[in-house]
């Protein structure tokens, strides 16, 4: 029997890195990508926690974040589809209008 | 073996992350995010949740990545051209520095703090039930340790299957009282003691009537306590189990007998026993069977030839199994007149099956109880996502319609008044604005 | 029937409600829905009005007050116990007003629709028109005198509107209506004055402006009881027996009227001055002047009483007691009598009275056109004929006389007043008269034979003769109307016979039927001629409204000056007072110009020969014209007979029992007229007004008869002759009236104007005051504000923290990269802080 711990542990490794490719990827679809690891991170944390508790409350709630995460996943798209047609590019460092 | 298989899985799981990070290509980056995904829901399946594995595989692997794999295909935008930004000098160093502390504060958070608790300190509180069987007791209220725990439980000997619900109870041992409408139940009378089981859904039945208590016409029989374990969970798909309690005083054990459809005895010679000397006050186990209609007899064990009911009912149907339940045979009495004959009667509590953890059933069951309503909200969001995702990256421009040109009034210049009323030009020649005059001009054509 | 009083406010409501419509939405309703509106509106008004006399026949002619929903309170002050509710009067000298004037005013509506046809303010005159109506029914109907003051301006507004309603008419027509509109607005603001000037006395003396409190108008008629005359009746006309009257207790006494052998039969008495239990406050102006006239002639009997003695007293010792006892009676009356103090003024009860009558003499001058306001009436006919019809000859002229009727408690104790009156009216009447016999404007003519008229009604109102006045003011609105409208036929006759003239010679000659328009007046009576045959209805009706307005048997307008002349003559001769004299002699000279102008103008109108072309091609009216013609005719020969001195025979007494007969019209009134008399049939009178009025005619006809019109020059045949020649054109140019007003007033008005104007105004304060004093000194001060102060320190003051602001926010924008990464970093560093922050307590311990 493997520990909670271990998921846990295993989800802080994939969530860190999820962070660290928001952080370093320049495209937008990288970045997407990286967030939807984060998200699958905590899903896992999720799910870990309700195997502890024995409630399925937790996979409810990763049920909500899949359904979510499908829903940003098709307006970023078609954000960066959007920008890509206006600007022919998906790097997200140039895309600095609201600069101050 | 399971640790290995964690280890193993785990592994890739990171190193596909890893490798998401690193690869140039978008595409490898997907491949290796879709591997990730796929080892996620292995862990799933290790933790009991094969609902939530399945729907990462579809969901997540099948349409969520094909669609980011899709825009990475249609805009043909492998590699990020752009200038080389430098948000500022030390980002990559303050990145890392920032994740890392991110990191090192969970993993305190988690392993040292104290605040997140890694033991498993629930304990399910038990449930538990009362059904009375006694044929000599009116309807009581229940006591447990001086506490109303059931009120009003009628003497069952209802031929149709009964439902039982639970109500919760702390685990720890109880005295159970009795009382009622009847005058010498005025006072809670104590009829004995239990002991309640953590994490269990228990089943009290109050049988017999072996003690007579009260005087009279408020003469009642005190009955005798039992409490057993039901088990709702765990049943195969389209079983039934069934458990069976002997509360029958007038045999000291019974057996019970498959005596075929014809319910002779002497014509079926492969009678086949059941269950054989079950005592008087305890339950039997607990067996599963598949559907169809049950064909047993209940005998004492003494005189197996003696068939003292069988699970016809009066009317001679059959008892059908049906599947998913939990199915608890009571095999009591009941009183045919005043004198106190006793005659056997058989009472059916059937309860449907608790859901596996983690199975679509037992989603469904709380995501469409308890989270109808945020449930509802996701959809609604999931619509309005749809609706904005067309919107955003439909090409065709709806161009403002212009305005309906509106007419301006514009009232005449008094200048231009005087004009009219003069009959003289007052806008050009400012000399000829009228003055008072007397009234020899207002003469209508006189002399 | 109880309920149909209630119907009074809604008789204001249509009439407004339709002008409203009318001036908001009349243009895109189109000129059939405007007619149809306004005239509904008016129509209704009539039904209203009918439906109260209705409930006055049916509860014994006893006056309602209603409260409206509406402005229950409408003018309070609370601090001097001032209230002032919109109230409605329904009583039978209203409703009187009520009659004729929505009966006329519907006909006239009506004749509208056709005379106005494809005028292109078509629906704003009929906005004007129902504005009319609401007004003139707001002052008849309001209980007190600030709610007829309302009615009494908004008319006066209506008239200036409609006056002036062809303002626009090219080629300097349209600046002579404006200025008739102006000239009769400001004759009429004049009048107002003194309109304003008695209110004012009124609230004074009164503490009131209410005709009659509610209070009043509850007492039972039937608890009041009649009574011969016989027993009270001892100083003649108009004798009045009120105050305490034992026998009738506290809340009614009685009036006793008329003349030993004027009348037979006694009308229930009036009601209202019981003193005795009623405190002062709870009466209205006009029972509070009846009481303290009793308590003022009270006073003088005193006084009376000891020089009685003292005229008695035969020795030297009894003269000194009886001149004590005079100076004793002198002081006791003193206290006795009510006295109000104006100013440095103590002023009696009556000289207040005398005040306030004449005061309102100033107003009725003005709005019903007497000397010396009369002037604006004839200029008046500048506007649309039914406006003339409607306003300037039936309803807002008789105003000034209904205020003076409505008001007869305080002109009846006001002798002075009342003479005054009297030389007033009676001198308009002779003096528009004789004008109008020089006049050849058929509007115009009319117009001061419709002044003249109003002077029989002031002269009547001046002998005490209120219901006689009242009498003539019904007859005469309908009489006049019909000629007026008549007129308007003839007109719309000649311009459309001169219309069809000018479209036939267009093809031949155009050029000279040009010129022929411009020198073409419709109005003029030298085109006219022989138009009886061309235009037969407008003829027949006219000559019933000719011989309504002459006083020729059977016709209405012999009743009625009958009647006014019968009063004045029991006036003089019965009581030997002089304005009864005065009045007799003066109206009949004006009966005979009466009859000879109007005979006058329907030989030059209708006799004789066409002497324009116009007038050959003159034709008949549409029937919406001509049909209020027909109908006003016939109560030209009818309306009469509402108030006839004799019994008629039993068949009309059976059907029309009330309305019709012996005096009908005048014991009406006496539920409302407090002081009034009835005169019996005086055949001398009759006699003598008949033949003048016949005589005159005949006069008429001997000097303008057949083609003897207009002679050859295109002049009057009195003008003509040599020995009349000087009065006619006395005549002729009004008595240089018009003139005598320039030089004496507005000529030297209009030069202290161009004083103060060109001098004081412009060169003075303009020039000198403005340019030197204000514009320099403004310009010194605001430069030593605007340079170093406002430069200095408030610009500098707000410059300054703008700076300031920019620069920090300048620094504070780099923040704000733009890069979404850095945003991700600053969120992952937030969670970052947010955790460490949790942990905190933890690790300390």
């Amino acid at each position: 029997m493997v520990e909670i711990e271990a998921y846990v542990v295993l989800s802080m490794v994939l969530f860190t890195l999820g962070a660290m490719g928001v952080l370093f990827r320049k495209n937008a679809i990288l970045v997407f990508m990286s967030v939807e690891l984060m998200l699958n991170a905590a899903n896992l944390a999720l799910v870990a926690f309700a195997r502890q508790w024995n409630a399925v409350d937790g996979h409810i709630f990763v049920f909500f974040v899949i359904t979510v995460a499908a829903a940003e996943v098709a307006i970023g798209l078609a954000l960066i589809v959007t920008i890509f047609r206006t600007k022919q590019s998906i790097n997200i460092d140039d895309l600095h209008l609201m600069e101050g | 073996m399971e640790v290995a298989l964690f280890l193993i899985v785990g592994m890739i799981a990171v190193a596909a992350a890893v490798g998401m990070l690193l690869v140039k290509q978008p595409v490898h980056s997907a491949l290796l995010l879709i591997t990730n995904f796929a080892c996620v829901a292995f862990l799933y399946l290790m933790l009991d949740a094969p609902f939530l594995a399945m729907v990462q595989i579809a969901v997540y692997a099948g349409a969520i990545m094909v669609l980011f794999l899709f825009v990475i295909m249609l805009l043909g935008a492998d590699k990020v051209a752009g200038e080389n930004t430098h948000l500022f000098k030390q980002f990559s160093l303050v990145a890392v520095g920032v994740t890392v502390a991110f990191f090192l504060a969970v993993s305190y958070a988690f392993f040292e703090s104290g605040s997140i608790s890694t033991e498993t300190t629930r304990e399910a509180s038990p449930m538990v039930r009362v059904l009375n069987v006694a044929p000599y007791l009116p309807a009581v209220d229940v006591y447990a340790n001086g506490e109303l725990i059931s009120e009003g439980v009628q003497y069952n000997a209802a031929p149709e299957r009964n439902e039982m619900s639970y109500i919760a109870l702390e685990p720890g041992d109880y005295e159970i009282a009795i009382g009622g409408e009847n005058p010498v139940l005025a006072e809670p009378f104590p009829i004995g003691t239990i002991t309640v089981e953590p994490e269990a859904l228990q089943t009290i039945v109050m049988y017999g009537a072996t003690t007579v208590f009260g005087e009279g016409v408020d003469q009642i029989g005190l009955p005798q306590l039992a409490i057993f374990s039901d088990s709702l969970a765990d049943i195969r798909n389209g079983m039934s189990r069934i458990a069976v309690f002997n509360a029958y005083s007038e045999a000291d054990a019974i057996n019970i007998i498959d005596v075929g459809s014809d319910f002779l005895i002497g014509a079926n010679e492969d009678i086949q026993t059941v269950l054989a000397d079950l005592p008087y006050g305890e339950l039997s186990n607990m067996a599963e069977f598949g559907s169809g209609s049950l064909t047993w007899a209940f005998v004492p064990t003494s005189n197996t030839d003696d068939i003292l009911r069988t699970t016809r009912d009066e009317t001679g149907g059959e008892y059908e199994l049906v599947g998913g339940t939990y199915q608890l045979m009571v095999f009591s009495e009941r009183a045919t007149d005043v004198e106190g004959t006793l005659e056997p009667v058989t009472v059916y509590v059937v309860n449907s099956a608790i859901p596996d953890f983690g199975s679509p059933e037992a989603i469904g069951e709380s995501l469409f109880v308890e989270y109808a309503l945020p449930f509802e909200v996701v959809a609604l969001l999931l619509l309005a996502s749809m609706v904005g995702a067309i919107v955003l990256t439909q090409r065709a421009i709806i161009k403002p319609k212009p305005g309906r040109p509106m007419r301006r009034k514009v009232s005449r210049p008094l200048t231009s008044v005087i004009s009219s009323q003069t009959g003289t030009d007052v806008r050009t020649e400012p000399q000829n604005v009228p003055q008072l005059e007397a009234p020899e001009t207002s003469e209508p054509a006189g002399d | 029937m109880e309920s149909f009083a209630q119907l009074a406010p809604a008789i204001i409501l249509f009439p407004a409600i339709g002008a409203f419509i009318n001036f908001f939405w009349g243009a895109r309703l189109g000129e059939r829905n405007s007619a149809i509106i306004g005239t509904f509106a008016s129509g209704m008004t009539f039904v209203i009005a009918f439906s109260l006399l209705l409930y006055l026949s049916n509860n014994g002619f006893r006056p309602a007050v209603i409260n409206p929903p509406i402005f229950g309170s409408w003018i309070s002050i609370d601090s001097i116990n001032f209230d002032i509710s919109w109230q409605t009067r329904v009583d039978t000298l209203s409703v009187t007003m009520m009659m004729f004037v929505t009966f006329v005013g519907t006909l006239i509506h009506i004749y509208a629709i056709g005379y106005m046809h494809g005028d292109p303010l078509f629906s704003r005159f009929f906005a004007y028109l129902n504005l009319f109506l609401t007004f003139m029914l707001i002052l008849i109907t309001g209980n007190n005198f600030l709610m007829m003051f309302v009615g009494w301006e908004g008319v006066g507004l209506c008239s200036y509107l409609l006056i002036g309603f062809w303002w626009d008419k090219p080629d300097g027509v349209g600046w002579n209506n404006s200025n008739a509109a102006r000239k009769a607005f400001i004759a009429n603001r004049i009048g107002d004055f003194g309109v304003l000037m008695a209110i004012f006395l009124i609230f004074w003396t009164f503490g009131t402006l209410d005709f009659y409190k509610p209070a009043e108008t509850a007492v039972d008629y039937a608890s009041v009881g009649h009574h011969g005359d016989e027993d009270h009746a001892t100083e003649g006309e108009g004798t009045h027996e009120e105050g305490v009257a034992a026998e009738e207790g506290e809340t009614a006494g009685e009036e006793a009227h008329g003349e030993e052998e004027s009348h037979g039969e006694v009308a229930v008495p009036l009601y209202y001055y019981g003193t005795a239990g009623v405190e002062l406050s709870q009466l209205g102006a006009f029972g509070q002047a009846e009481v303290l006239m009793v308590e003022y002639k009270s006073a003088n009997e005193v006084v009376e009483a000891a020089e009685a003695v003292l005229a008695d007293a035969q020795t030297e010792d009894d003269r000194a007691a009886a001149e004590l006892g005079v100076d004793e009676a002198e002081a006791v009356a003193q206290d006795l009598r009510p006295n109000f103090d104006i100013g440095p003024f103590n002023l009696n009860i009556q000289t207040m009275l005398v005040l306030i009558t004449l005061f309102m003499l100033l107003g009725a001058t003005g709005k019903s056109a007497q000397i010396p306001l009369f002037v604006w009436l004839p200029d008046a006919m500048a506007g649309p004929t039914p406006v003339s019809a409607l306003i300037h000859a039936a309803t807002m002229v008789t105003a000034g006389v209904y205020m003076m009727v409505r008001s007869n408690a305080f002109f009846y104790h006001a002798e002075l007043t009342s003479f005054l009156v009297t030389i007033v009216g009676a001198t308009t009447a002779v003096v528009a008269g004789f004008i109008a016999i020089g006049q050849f404007d058929i509007k115009r003519v009319l117009a001061y034979s419709t002044v003249s008229q109003l002077g029989f009604m002031v002269a009547a109102v001046g002998i005490g003769a209120y219901p006689a006045a009242m009498f003539h003011m019904v007859t005469h609105a309908f009489f006049k109307a019909l000629l007026f409208l008549g007129s308007g036929s003839v007109i719309h006759g000649m311009e459309h016979g001169h219309h069809h003239l000018h479209e036939h010679g267009h093809d031949d000659h155009g050029d000279h039927h040009d010129e022929h328009e411009e020198e073409f007046d419709p109005q003029d009576m030298r085109n006219m001629g022989g138009l009886r045959k061309k235009m037969p209805i407008t003829y027949w009706t006219y000559l019933f409204g000719t011989l309504a307005l002459a006083g020729i048997w059977p016709f209405a307008g012999f009743w009625s000056k009958d009647e006014i002349l019968a009063d004045s003559w029991l006036v003089g001769f019965a009581d030997g007072e002089l304005r009864g004299y005065i009045a007799l002699g003066m109206l009949f000279i004006a009966a005979g110009f009466t009859a000879f102008y109007m005979w006058r103008q329907i030989e030059m109108v209708f006799h004789g020969e066409a002497r324009h072309e116009a007038a050959k091609h003159a034709h008949e009216s549409p029937p919406s014209m001509t049909i209020p013609l027909m109908i006003l005719g016939f109560f030209s020969l009818t309306i009469g007979f509402i108030n006839i001195p004799t019994p008629l025979s039993s068949i009309f007494s059976f059907f029309l029992s009330g309305l019709v007969g012996e005096h009908s019209l005048a014991n009406f009134l006496e539920y409302s007229i407090t002081h009034f008399h009835i005169p019996d049939f005086q055949p001398v009178i009759a006699i003598a007004a008949l033949s003048m009025g016949l005589g005159a005619i005949f006069f008429a006809r001997s000097i303008y008869g057949g083609t003897k019109a207009i002679n050859k020059d295109g002049k009057d045949p009195l003008q003509a002759s040599p020995s009349t020649g000087q009065v006619w054109a006395l005549a002729n140019k009004r008595m240089y009236w018009d003139e005598i007003y320039w030089a004496i007033l507005i000529n030297p008005f209009i030069r202290i104007g161009k004083f103060l104007a060109n001098v004081i105004d412009w060169e003075f304060f303009h020039d000198y005051f403005h340019d030197k004093v204000l514009h320099r000194g403004f310009v010194t001060v605001g430069n030593l504000l605007s340079k170093p102060f406002d430069i200095g320190i408030i610009d500098g003051a707000v410059n300054g923290v703008g700076w300031v602001v920019g620069r920090i926010s300048g620094g504070m924008r780099r923040v704000q990269t733009g890069y979404v990464r850095t945003y991700a970093l600053a969120l992952l560093l937030g969670v970052v802080i947010v955790i460490v922050l949790m942990l905190l307590p933890m690790i300390q311990n």
